[in-house]
C-alpha cells in the first residue's frame, strides 16, 4: 500500500514535471517586476527562439526587492512558483546587484567564465533591452561553440551555481550610472533602510530619475538601517562622491534608527542651495519626517529641490530689471546732470573768495561750547541659527560639499 | 530789584525750565537738556555779540571828466533799449550790443564820472571767434543744426563798467556744529549727535570785489566771467577806447552795495567756518558782520560780447577780454539727451548687473 502511494506521488511529479513546462511557456522568459523594460514580450519571444534551437532556456528577472531574502534563494523560489524550465540560465538584476546561475544541461556546458561573460555583456549595455539581447547573443555565442548540446536526462541532480557579484564595501553598492541620457540603473533610489514599499519605490525611482535629467543634476535618496560609526555628514558626502554620480548632484541621506538626517549638496548644488534654499527645503520636508511618512518625504525632497533648482537657473529678469533702473538712476545723476549742467555756464558767484586780502584773517575769538548730545541706538539684525552643515567643506574624497542636517 | 532771567533753548528757541529731577535745565519743546552751566556760558557769549549789522561804504568813485576829454568822446544810445555807449570820436557803433538793434544815435559825453581804472583788452575779435567755437564743440547735448547753422550776428568788445568795492570784514559769527561717534555693543548700534555752539569773531579784508554797474549787462553773465586779474589794471586813459565800445554805468554805486555786501558776508562766513574743524557739519546760526573802511572805485573791464540767433532765439555769449573765459547758456536738443539717456543707462545697467550677479554669485544678497 506504501509503495503505491510512493508510486503514485512518482506519476503525479513527473506528470507535473511534462506540465510545468506549459506554464512556463506561457509566461515568458522576461520577469520585469519595476516595469523598467520596454518591451518585455518580444524579448520572450526571442528567448522562446533560442529555447526552440538549444534547448536552453535564458531567463531574466528585474527587481527592487528580494523580499528578504539574499540573490540565490530568491531566485530558486522564483523558478518553482514561476515553472521555469529544467534546462536554463538565470539573469537576475537585484535592487543592488546582478546575480547569474545556470541549472540543468547548461550548468555542464557553460563554464563560470562564460557566465560571467553573459552577465557583463547584460551590464554593459545602454539600455535594459540591448542589454538584454547582448546576454542572449553571449549565451548562445557560449552555447554553440562547437560542443555537442548533450542534454542530461537526470535533471532531479540540477546542483545551482550561483555567481555573485556583490560588492564588499557596504558604502559602494550602487554601479556607476553613467552621464548618458537613458541611464538605466535606477541607483539614486538606495533604501538599505527599507523605509519604502515595492511600488512606492519604483515611482520615487523614476521621479528621481526624471528629475536628475531634467537638472543635469542627480537626486539621490539612500537610506540606512545603520551608518556603521560613520558622521551622518562623512558619510553622505562619500555615499555620493564613491559611487560615481555625477559632478552636480544633491543626496538626501536618512538614517532614522540613528536618527540621522542630512542633506549633501556637490558641485553646482553647493551655490543653488543656499541657506535660504536649506531653510525652504528642511521646512518643506520636516513635516512629512516628524509623522515618519518617509515617502511624503522623500517625494516633497524631490518637488522642493526641482522648484529650487529650476528658480535658481531661471534667467534672473527681476534683477535686470532692477539693475536696469539703477543704472537709468545712476546716468540721471552722474552723466546726463553733467552733461546738461555744462549747457549752462552762467551762474552768479555767491561768495567774494577770490578778493579776500591775502593774511587779512584775524581771529579774535575761538570759543567752542558744547551744548548736548543725543544718543540713538539700533537693535543689532539677530544672526539666524542654521541646523548645522551650512557653508561647504572637503570631503575624503577631495570634493567640496555643501550640506544642511535637520 | 527783583529780575527774572529766563533762558532760550539753543536748540528750537524755546523758554527754557530747570527740571528738578534732572537737576538740569530742560526744554519742554524739544527734550533737550543742558547743563545750567553751560547755559550761562551760551548766554554770556551771545552777550557779547550786541553790535547790529551794518555796512558803511564810502562810494566816492569816480571823477569828473576833463574838458579835453569830453570834448573827444562820443555818446551813443540806442532807441529800443536805452543802452548808452561812451566811445572816443573815431570809433562808430553800426548796431546796439545789447540787442542788436541797428539804429543807434550819437550824442555828447556830459557830467558823467570818468572811470578810475580800466584792464585793456588782452584778446582779439579771432580769440573770441576760436573760443565761441569750442565753447559749443565740447558740449555733446548742443543741436547739431546749431553747431553748423550758428552764424554770428555781431561780435563786439565792449568795456563793461564795475563798481570795485573794498571793505574790512568784522565778523561775530556763531555756527552750529555737530559731532557724531558711533559704537555698538552685543545687541545694539549707538549713534551719538553732540552738538555744539561756535563762537568765532575777527577780521578780513577785501580787495576790489566788483560788481556790475551796467542795468543792460545781466549780473549772473557777468560775475560769471569773473575773476579779473586787477593786478594788469592800469589808471584810466580815452586812448583805450579806440576801436571798442564803452558801456556807460546806469547803476550807482549806492544801489549795487547790496550785491558785494551779499558775498562778502558768505566769504566772511565761509572762512571762519574753516577755523571749526573735526566737526562733521557747520551751519552758520547768526552772523554779525561790520564792514568797515569801505571804498568804492569805479573800473572798466574788457568783455567780448557774442550774439547769434537759432531758431528765433537770441543767444549771447560774453567772453572775458582778459582771460578768455567764454560763457553763455547753449540749448537743449532734447532727442540728444535721451539717446545718450538711453546709452548710458544701458552701460550702467549692465555694469550694475554685472555688480548684482557677482554679489549673488558671492552669495553676499
Amino acid at each position: 500500500m506504501k509503495k503505491r502511494l510512493i508510486s503514485l506521488l512518482f506519476v503525479l511529479a513527473l506528470c507535473a514535471l511534462i506540465v510545468l513546462p506549459a506554464f512556463a511557456s506561457s509566461e515568458g522568459f522576461v520577469f520585469d517586476l519595476c516595469d523598467a523594460v520596454a518591451d518585455p514580450d518580444a524579448l520572450s519571444e526571442e528567448a522562446q527562439a533560442i529555447y526552440d534551437e538549444t534547448g536552453v532556456a535564458l531567463y531574466f528577472i528585474i527587481t527592487e526587492d528580494l523580499g528578504g531574502q539574499d540573490s540565490d534563494d530568491f531566485v530558486t523560489q522564483f523558478a518553482q512558483e514561476h515553472g521555469f524550465y529544467e534546462d536554463r540560465v538565470i539573469l537576475m538584476e537585484g535592487p543592488t546587484s546582478y546575480f547569474i546561475c545556470a541549472d540543468g544541461a547548461p550548468e555542464e556546458l557553460l563554464t563560470q567564465e562564460e557566465l560571467i561573460a553573459m552577465r557583463e555583456a547584460y551590464v554593459d549595455g545602454e539600455t535594459y533591452t540591448s542589454g538584454i539581447r547582448d546576454y542572449y547573443s553571449s549565451a548562445l555565442a557560449a552555447l554553440q561553440t562547437g560542443r555537442p548540446l548533450t542534454l542530461p536526462t537526470d535533471a532531479s541532480e540540477a546542483v545551482t551555481e550561483a555567481v555573485e557579484d556583490e560588492t564588499e564595501a557596504t558604502e559602494a553598492q550602487a554601479i556607476v550610472p553613467g552621464g548618458e541620457e537613458t541611464s538605466k540603473h535606477s541607483n539614486r533610489l538606495v533604501d538599505d533602510g527599507e523605509l519604502l514599499t515595492a511600488v512606492q519605490e519604483t515611482a520615487l525611482a523614476e521621479k528621481l530619475d526624471e528629475l536628475s535629467e531634467k537638472h543635469d543634476l542627480d537626486f539621490v535618496i539612500v537610506t540606512e538601517k545603520t551608518l556603521n560609526g560613520k558622521d551622518k555628514v562623512d558619510f553622505a558626502d562619500d555615499y555620493y562622491d564613491y559611487n560615481g554620480y555625477r559632478a552636480d548632484g544633491v543626496l538626501l541621506l536618512c538614517c532614522p534608527n540613528e536618527n540621522a538626517r542630512h542633506i549633501s549638496t556637490t558641485g553646482d548644488a553647493i551655490d543653488i542651495f543656499d541657506e535660504d534654499a536649506f531653510d525652504e527645503l528642511v521646512d518643506e520636508i520636516l513635516p512629512y519626517f516628524n509623522r515618519d511618512d518617509y515617502n511624503g518625504g522623500f517625494l516633497s525632497f524631490a518637488d522642493t529641490c526641482d522648484g529650487i533648482i529650476t528658480s535658481a537657473r531661471a534667467f534672473p529678469w527681476g534683477l535686470l530689471v532692477f539693475a536696469l533702473l539703477i543704472g537709468a538712476g545712476l546716468s540721471w545723476l552722474i552723466p546726463m546732470s553733467s552733461m546738461k549742467s555744462a549747457l549752462k555756464s552762467v551762474r552768479s558767484q555767491a561768495a567774494a573768495s577770490d578778493y579776500v586780502r591775502a593774511g587779512s584773517m584775524n581771529l579774535t575769538q575761538n570759543r567752542d561750547v558744547f551744548l548736548y548730545a543725543n544718543v540713538t541706538r539700533t537693535a543689532i539684525p539677530k544672526e539666524r541659527s542654521s541646523g548645522g552643515g551650512g557653508g561647504s567643506h572637503v570631503g575624503s574624497s577631495g570634493t567640496s560639499h555643501g550640506g544642511r542636517s535637520f | 530789584m527783583a529780575t527774572i532771567l529766563e533762558y532760550k533753548c539753543p536748540c528750537c528757541d524755546g523758554k527754557i525750565e530747570f527740571d528738578s529731577s534732572l537737576q538740569q535745565m530742560k526744554c519742554p519743546f524739544c527734550d533737550t537738556t543742558f547743563d545750567v552751566s553751560t547755559l550761562q556760558d551760551y548766554d554770556e557769549i551771545l552777550s557779547q555779540q550786541a553790535p547790529q549789522e551794518e555796512m558803511q561804504w564810502d562810494t566816492d568813485a569816480g571823477s569828473e571828466w576833463g574838458q579835453d576829454e569830453a570834448a573827444h568822446m562820443g555818446v551813443f544810445a540806442c532807441t529800443s533799449c536805452g543802452g548808452e555807449l561812451v566811445t572816443n570820436a573815431t570809433t562808430a557803433a553800426t548796431s546796439c550790443p545789447f540787442c542788436g538793434n541797428p539804429v543807434v544815435l550819437a550824442g555828447r559825453l556830459s557830467g558823467d564820472l570818468k572811470p578810475d581804472f580800466i584792464i585793456p583788452f588782452k584778446l582779439d575779435k579771432e580769440a573770441a571767434k576760436a573760443a565761441l567755437k569750442a565753447h559749443i564743440s565740447s558740449k555733446k547735448l548742443v543741436p547739431k543744426l546749431f553747431r553748423s547753422d550758428n552764424h554770428l550776428d555781431e561780435i563786439k568788445g565792449v568795456y563793461v563798467p564795475f563798481w570795485l568795492f573794498d571793505a574790512d570784514a568784522d565778523a561775530n559769527i556763531e555756527y552750529r556744529a555737530t559731532r557724531v561717534r558711533a559704537w555698538s555693543d552685543s545687541q545694539y548700534n549707538y549713534t551719538e549727535t553732540s552738538y555744539f555752539a561756535l563762537l568765532r569773531s575777527g577780521c578780513l579784508s577785501f580787495d576790489r570785489v566788483p560788481v556790475d554797474g551796467s542795468s543792460k549787462m545781466a549780473d549772473d553773465m557777468m560775475e560769471s566771467l569773473e575773476p579779473f586779474d586787477f593786478s594788469q589794471a592800469v589808471p584810466f586813459q580815452t586812448a583805450y577806447l579806440s576801436g571798442f565800445l564803452a558801456d556807460r554805468y546806469d547803476v550807482t554805486a549806492e544801489d549795487s552795495v547790496a550785491r558785494a555786501n551779499e558775498r562778502v558776508k558768505r566769504s566772511t562766513e565761509e572762512a571762519f567756518a574753516q577755523t571749526a574743524t573735526g566737526y562733521a557739519t557747520v551751519t552758520p546760526k547768526n552772523s554779525n558782520i561790520m564792514l568797515s573802511n569801505g571804498k568804492a572805485k569805479y573800473a572798466l573791464y574788457p568783455v567780448w560780447l557774442l550774439q547769434t540767433s537759432w531758431q528765433g532765439n537770441n543767444y549771447l555769449f560774453a567772453m572775458n577780454g582778459q582771460t578768455g573765459k567764454m560763457v553763455g547758456d547753449l540749448p537743449m536738443d532734447k532727442g540728444a539727451y535721451w539717446r545718450w539717456f538711453a546709452l548710458w543707462s544701458a552701460i550702467l545697467g549692465a555694469a550694475a548687473f554685472g555688480v548684482l550677479m557677482l554679489l549673488r554669485l558671492l552669495d553676499i544678497i
